[in-house]
């Protein structure tokens, strides 16, 4: 069955039926009494009947917030795991740490390895050959990207709530220290993590950005010896400065990551041996 | 329902991979076929929007695909000739995921996975992991999600590699049953596939079309060229770098028969046989054996 004819079908459904009534209303005869109107009826009931065949074989596609919602099943289940430790070790930090430093580190870690986690699901299209694919769907390479990073996005963002909240709560930072040791790491990490995933082999992608990843941490804990958060409001500003660089590095490579897959098969093969 | 493509190209860096091909598909089977670089695979991803022509246009019913975008999309199905899928996935995850790409709401796609998997055969693999598949496991479940969403226009690139007889029989089945109002695209090297369905076959070399037209138009082409020469062993030699030997078998005396394309007759003692599709596609790519 063609999947095209569904709308002139109800155009017609709909003006037969005014035709149908409109007549009996003319002729004062009341709704279907007349002998006459029998096969119009049965007419009408075999055109109606292949109208609802009609849109159960084509039903209309699923708007774009359905499809996200769609994906979150098929992100794989090691990725809820690690995100669920990273929630526990926020509890952990907030109730078992000996000293605001400790916590200031582990803070740290959580940012930097909550960026990390999802990248292997960003990536899977590339990884597993699957692109070309996906490239001729509706929701194509692109709009599939996009909704990874909406899931995984999400999903980091309730980690690093989880520890913003927990943790002050609890008394071991107060609620800015946090936000300044989780967010750098994070936006940081997970920037540098979607440049080595667009520009790195799949077989690489995954070393680099563990390396990145303690690059950025090791910068983290470095830069807060220098520039204590708790430090006059000269380091506060310091910190902020280097939170929105890194967020608008992080959004500048989404971006980037997006168009890439919007392209087709032609930037994702060129990026199939890059530079590293 | 018409696909127009309008003096489509291809190039990649100094090499021309499709050359200003043009065509119009309406509803129908054609099987393209080519010798390996000839520009079929290109011209697939093209005609699946996952290419970008470097130079021309393809629309449908008058509409630039690049216009149309989602809208085109959805009226595709596609099996690449390089098929990925996620090793962890069950068969029906894999339907699932491909039916959320295309659009289908979660209401219908598990009934509809549910009925290709029956049809491919697979129905009780339905819950096994993709990756304890086999080749032509792998090759029958790529056909299926490739009609999860009755598309209008169905691309396959080599759908039958890997396939064993019995499945290429009901590979065949399948793709007659769906294309009564529908636009399939295949490309094999299997040439008895594209002669029992296609009812038009188009020849490809060096990213064009050289030859177009239904089966037995294209191999009447061929009539008059197609010999049977038996022959011994020294004469069987001799003929074989002369002219271009299609099958050899040994005959009940132990002497070789040679099916042989030649122009003219061979030996005084040639017969002549009816040519296949199979006759036209070694004789038009002869250079490239």
């Amino acid at each position: 069955m063609t999947s095209f004819p569904r709308p002139r079908a109800a155009e017609q459904l709909e003006a037969r039926l005014r035709a149908h009534y409109a007549a009996q209303r003319t002729d004062g005869r009341p709704r279907g009494s007349a002998i006459g109107d029998e096969q119009r009826l049965r007419q009408l009931a075999a055109l109606m009947a292949q109208e609802r065949q009609g849109a159960a074989a084509t039903p209309r596609p699923m708007g774009f917030v359905a499809f996200v919602a769609s994906q979150v099943r098929f992100v794989p289940r090691w990725t809820w795991i690690v995100q669920a430790a990273l929630m526990a070790l926020a509890l952990l930090l907030a109730t078992g740490a000996q000293s605001a430093q400790a916590v200031a580190m582990g803070t740290s870690l959580i940012g930097g390895a909550a960026a990390l986690a999802g990248l292997p699901s960003l990536l899977a299209s590339k990884s597993f050959n699957t692109a070309e694919l996906e490239c001729a769907c509706y929701f194509d390479c692109a709009g599939a990207t996009a909704a990874r990073l909406i899931v995984i996005g999400c999903s980091d963002a309730l980690v690093l709530g989880c520890a913003a909240l927990c943790i002050p709560l609890l008394g071991a930072l107060s609620l800015l220290e946090v936000l300044l040791h989780l967010c750098p790491p994070f936006f940081a990490g997970a920037a540098g993590c979607l440049l080595i995933a667009r520009r790195a082999r799949p077989a690489n992608t995954l070393p680099w950005a563990l390396c990145w990843t303690a690059i950025v941490l090791a910068c983290a804990y470095g830069f807060a010896a220098v520039a204590p958060v708790a430090y006059e409001g000269t380091s506060i500003a310091v910190w902020g400065c280097a939170a929105l660089a890194a967020a608008l590095w992080l959004a500048r490579e989404a971006y980037l990551l997006l168009d890439c897959a919007a392209r087709g098969l032609d930037a994702l093969k060129a990026t199939a041996s890059p530079v590293w | 329902m018409e696909l127009t493509l309008d003096r489509l190209s291809k190039q990649f860096g100094e090499k021309i991979a499709v050359d200003r091909v043009s065509a119009t598909l309406t509803p129908g089977v054609y099987g393209l076929l080519g010798a390996n670089g000839a520009g079929k695979t290109t011209l697939m991803r093209m005609l699946c929007d996952v290419l970008r022509p470097t130079s021309g246009q393809i629309a449908l019913n008058g509409r630039s695909v690049r216009a149309l975008g989602a809208e085109y999309r959805s009226h595709l199905g596609y099996l690449p000739q390089d098929f990925g899928y996620y090793p962890e996935f069950t068969a029906l995850d894999f339907m699932g995921y491909m039916a959320a790409l295309k659009g289908i709401p979660a209401s219908v796609s598990r009934r509809r996975s549910l009925e290709l998997l029956d049809a491919v055969g697979l129905r009780d693999m339905a819950k096994r992991r993709i990756k304890t598949f086999s080749g032509g496991m792998k090759q029958r479940l790529g056909i299926a999600q490739a009609m999860l969403n009755q598309p209008g226009i169905l691309v396959l690139d080599e759908p039958t590699a890997g396939l064993d007889p019995k499945e290429r029989v009901r590979f065949r089945n399948l793709i007659a049953s769906f294309a009564q109002d529908k636009i399939v695209v295949l490309s094999t090297h299997i040439v008895s596939d594209v002669e029992s369905i296609a009812d038009e076959v188009i020849v490809m070399r060096a990213g064009s079309f050289i030859m177009r037209g239904h089966p037995e138009t294209i191999v009447s082409a061929l009539e008059g060229k197609v010999w049977e020469c038996v022959a011994d062993a020294r004469e069987a030699a001799a003929l074989e770098s002369r002219f271009i030997v299609a099958n050899a078998h040994y005959t009940p005396d132990g002497r070789n028969a040679l099916r042989v394309i030649a122009d003219r007759c061979p030996t005084p003692s040639a017969t002549p046989l009816r040519p296949t599709l199979e006759d036209v596609y070694l004789h038009v790519f002869r250079d490239e054996l």
